[in-house]
């Protein structure tokens, strides 16, 4: 940790991260993130004190983000066991039952730990 | 300029300020078991702590931080983790905008100040104020400090201590750590779940999602998936 803590590592300047080109770099890619998710941040306030979106961009952007968690999801059931997949069933119900995303995220990795035992 | 219903004008005060900051704090708890597992996993992506903690406080958006983990190694894909970033967060847009009684009646360096500390809990406890006739727009900032604090100080603990977990163990998939990121997307799309209509978005969200893990390298399917369902149901909206 004592190395990584350095500004060169964490700018993506030393390392393998360095032959990767400026782009490649670690520095560039949280600027990038922080840019964009800034941009996000903003532009609501920015568009609606100008315009007012069509409920059709409206509705767009209210399907992504659940829309991108299930396509999150979906491959990594297709590619997993029947152990990740009832797992995954029981995430789904703790979920459902208490609302509660840590709880719900404990359940999910003991039942993998246990059904991977047992499957 | 919008109809403001009140007649008091809006504040923008310390006491606000201190009033969000004390009415996330409960979420404040859970953000901060989450930050863990963020700390924890972003090690076993192979970023630094400090890189996670550098990523905590400057893009501070949980769901697209762990997202971007599954880009991460050697080689990083700038565009696509930039791009990718984008499309998860842009429901802020519209977090932004459902904001706009507040937020247009303040100076714009407070308004768009307090944007970037904006994240779902604290936006949610904003809406509440905003909505039982708050007229204190410094509570959108308070209830952000909470959730940032928490989110950055578990970041460094998580990634700090997933250091020594992770020298502790050879194969983190004995632990089930590699099934986390399933299990915290599973449980925030069943938070997100609004109701049946849901379900012909997220059966095409996940056709898109499938067809473009099958076909295209990397992690295009991500974004297959994502415009898929929201095209899909701004196509469905307008018939």
């Amino acid at each position: 940790m004592d190395a990584d803590l350095t500004l060169a590592a964490l700018a993506g300047l030393s390392g393998p991260m360095a032959m990767e080109g400026m782009f490649g770099g670690v520095f560039w890619v949280l600027l990038g993130m922080a840019a964009a998710t800034y941009l996000t941040r903003a532009a609501g306030l920015f568009l609606i004190s100008r315009v007012s979106p069509t409920p059709r961009v409206e509705a767009f952007l209210r399907h992504v983000p659940a829309s991108i968690l299930v396509a999150i999801v979906v491959p990594n059931l297709v590619q997993g066991g029947p152990a990740e997949r009832a797992a995954a069933g029981v995430t789904a119900l703790v979920a459902i039952l208490t609302r509660n995303l840590i709880a719900a995220l404990f359940a999910g990795v003991l039942a993998v730990v246990v059904l991977r035992g047992v499957i | 300029m919008p109809p403001i219903s009140s007649s008091q004008p809006i504040t923008f005060t310390l006491s606000g300020v201190r009033r969000g900051f004390q009415n996330c704090l409960p979420l404040g708890f859970s953000v901060f078991a989450y930050g863990l597992v963020f700390g924890i996993l972003a090690v076993q992506a192979g970023m630094s702590t400090a890189q996670a903690g550098a990523m905590s406080l400057t893009t501070f958006a949980g769901a697209s931080q762990l997202m971007v983990l599954e880009f991460w190694g050697p080689v990083l894909p700038f565009f696509g983790i930039v791009l990718t970033t984008f499309i998860v967060n842009l429901r802020h847009v519209l977090m932004g905008a459902a904001l706009r009684d507040w937020l247009i009646a303040l100076p714009p360096w407070k308004a768009y100040g307090s944007l970037f500390f904006m994240t779902d809990e604290s936006w949610a406890l904003s809406m509440r104020e905003m909505g039982s006739g708050g007229r204190d727009a410094a509570f959108l900032l308070g209830a952000g400090l909470c959730i940032y604090v928490f989110w950055f100080s578990a970041t460094i603990l998580g990634a700090s201590s997933g250091f020594f977990l992770g020298t502790a163990m050879s194969d983190p998939a004995r632990w089930g750590l590699d099934f986390a990121f399933t299990a915290v997307f599973i449980s925030l799309l069943i938070f997100f779940w609004k109701g049946r209509q849901d379900l012909p978005v997220w059966l095409v969200a996940a056709a898109a999602a499938w067809l473009g893990w099958a076909l295209l390298p990397g992690k295009w399917y991500i974004l297959c998936g994502g415009l898929a369902g929201g095209l899909y149901g701004a196509w469905r909206h307008g018939r």
